[in-house]
């Protein structure tokens, strides 16, 4: 698998820092559980994609179903450390309307602060 | 000046880089997007254009594989990378499978399908490469990039 996961929490929120490729098949599958389980226990999660080189259609269609999932049951999702590559893909897949997208992790981590103000 | 098409290109006119059959098997295609990339590499393809064939490439593997091989392992699936005379690359990948049609795929930016879980891989192979045929109804797709 080419798909590697830590997570840690920060300020209350839950931060995935993900390296490698998320595509189709047994990465994708992993990024989907991985995210379901934490949402058992959190309503608060920052996916840092910067070690993110790659990711595919069907990576896509991961983040937008667990995305779905999440905001359904009251939690939120948000992204940073897009690399350019993933930016135009959302782009052009007009997915940059469906996530919030932050620079940095810790205006990412800020804005669930702001929210729960 | 619109380049010509390159359908009805006679293939003596190109040279073929790779040639590469494998299982069906999404975690076999990883083996083939890296070689593709290291090919490109060499042939010191700009790191922009490479990255969105290697993409293009990813989204017509799994297409083959999953649609087109329902993953069953006996079922082999073919990459082909070829060069013509002024540089541009073509990509062939080939799948025995029962075809579909192109022209029915759904429009994944439209409002309805914007949070479905699939279907952008076509629509992302023409986003990303200059020239998309798919022959053989269905069954293989030939992408182009200048």
């Amino acid at each position: 698998m080419t798909l590697k996961m830590e997570t840690r929490v920060v300020d209350g929120v839950t931060v995935v820092s993900c390296q490698g490729r998320i595509v189709f098949g047994e990465e994708g599958t992993e990024l989907r559980e991985t995210l379901k389980r934490l949402l058992a226990s959190t309503r608060q999660i920052v996916l840092n994609l910067s070690g993110v080189a790659y990711i595919d259609s069907g990576g896509l269609g991961t983040l937008v179903g667990v995305y779905s999932s999440a905001r359904a049951a009251g939690a939120d999702i948000k992204l940073t450390g897009l690399g350019q590559r993933i930016r135009d893909v959302l782009q052009i897949t007009k997915l940059v309307t469906v996530f919030e997208v932050y620079d940095s992790e810790a205006e990412a981590i800020a804005a669930f602060r702001r929210g729960a103000a | 000046m619109t380049p010509e098409p390159h359908a009805s290109r006679p293939d003596k006119q190109l040279s073929e880089l790779l040639n590469l059959g494998f299982p069906a098997d999404t975690e076999a295609i990883a083996a083939v997007t890296d070689a593709i990339s290291a090919t490109l590499v060499q042939l010191l393809v700009p790191d922009e254009k490479r990255l969105e064939i290697e993409l293009a490439v990813q989204e017509a593997l799994v297409n083959a594989v999953v649609h087109g091989c329902q993953s069953d392992r006996s079922k082999e699936v073919r990459c082909r990378l070829q060069s013509d005379p002024q540089g541009r690359i073509v990509v062939i990948i080939t799948d025995p499978g029962p075809g579909f049609n192109p022209d029915v795929v759904a429009d994944p930016k439209r409002p309805e399908n914007v949070f479905a879980d699939h279907g952008r891989g076509v629509y992302l192979i023409r986003q990303l490469m200059d020239e998309v045929h798919f022959e053989k109804g269905g069954n293989e797709i030939r992408m182009w990039k200048y």
